[in-house]
């Protein structure tokens, strides 16, 4: 999916209240979304958003860092690694990274899979109808629903469907 | 007569469904693995199992200097002479061994006798890397290994931890060993 779609999106959305947004302003609910759903894969270990990279002492953290996958002998401050075990020059550390933000209308969605794109431009949405004071009720318990699908998905978790 | 620490890494793995290595590093479970060897070592030792045993020979008599123990010492099983064979007598720690007595002080052993051969339980580990070492033990121990590792990483108490390794030992291990005293193999004591 291209931003490009996702914008039209969005600002699709708020003609229907009477509201547009320029690009650059759908572009930064998109990042934001982008953000909180790079947090919620995070926090649910989903594998394709892992990076390595070989860490030395005194490294600077990659500034994509969300946190680390399982413990190393480092100590972070400031930014900064320290390693607690002085036999190692260089660690294989493996992190959970966030994706790069969007730009412009040209780029790509940063995720390879679009269902989670679909939440992030639902979530962009929300974000975006917020701003504005709108009635979201509905909308931010459908994005919820979405999102725990997504995740749930990803993470191999079988659920129920909840009868209403 | 090993197994690849990979194997061993590959297993465990499997046993915590974290083959993407998000929720545990490889160093944390280094320092389990390297744990885990560390108890099976005593478990198996107070068994007296067979595959545990080494032997290092000493020459010359260390009767008053002592001589180094060998870095994997864990229990002494014997000491034989050099030319005779004959099996030797601790003595007390406070003397000086005779020609048929030896004794063990830190990490020495005073020896009399003018060359002589130390048996002892060895013990296993510890590993520095995950990629290119491996552990030297039976095949059959690939199990207990990973368990015991696997208990320790998710907090298991070390209670706990010395029965689960007790009980795989009565379950996996071939129930034979081979008797120094009657010079035959017996069945395991248990």
């Amino acid at each position: 999916m291209l931003v490009e779609e996702a914008v039209n999106r969005i600002k699709a959305a708020g003609r229907g209240t009477g509201q547009d947004w320029g690009v650059d302003r759908a572009i930064d609910f998109l990042n934001t979304a982008i953000q909180q759903i790079s947090s919620l894969l995070a926090a649910n270990r989903y594998p394709p958003i892992v990076k390595t990279i070989q860490l030395a002492d005194g490294d600077s953290l990659p500034s994509n860092y969300l946190f680390s996958c399982g413990n190393y002998p480092i100590r972070i401050t400031d930014g900064e690694v320290d390693f607690l075990d002085d036999e190692l020059t260089e660690i294989r550390f493996r992190y959970f990274a966030a994706p790069d933000k969007v730009v412009k209308t040209a780029d790509s969605m940063p995720f390879s899979n679009d269902a989670i794109n679909e939440v992030v431009v639902k979530g962009a949405i929300l974000l975006a109808l917020n701003e504005n004071g709108k009635q979201i009720a509905q909308d931010s318990q459908l994005v919820a629903a979405l999102q725990q699908a997504v995740t749930m998905g990803l993470a191999g978790v079988q659920t129920a469907p909840t009868e209403k | 007569m090993s197994i690849a620490a990979t194997k061993i890494v590959r297993h465990i793995r499997l046993q915590i469904d974290d083959f993407d290595e998000v929720k545990v590093s490889d160093y944390q479970i280094l320092i389990f693995l390297n744990r885990a060897l560390a108890a099976i070592s005593t478990a198996v030792a107070a068994r007296g199992l067979d595959f545990l045993t080494a032997s290092q020979t000493y020459s010359g008599s260390s009767a008053s200097t002592g001589a180094n123990l060998p870095d994997d010492f864990q229990t002494l099983k014997e000491v034989t002479d050099g030319s005779t064979g004959y099996t030797l007598t601790p003595t007390y720690i406070t003397k000086t061994p005779a020609a048929y007595e030896y004794k063990v002080m830190g990490e020495k052993i005073y020896c009399g006798a003018a060359s002589y051969t130390l048996f002892y339980q060895k013990f296993i580990g510890p590993i520095d890397s995950l990629l290119t070492d491996s552990v030297a033990v039976p095949g059959y121990c690939l199990g207990l290994i990973v368990q015991t590792t696997v208990a320790l990483m998710q907090g298991t108490t070390p209670d706990v931890v010395v029965q689960l390794i007790n009980n795989i030992i009565n379950t996996d291990f071939p129930g034979m060993t081979y008797d120094k005293q009657r010079g035959r193999v017996i069945e395991n004591a248990g």
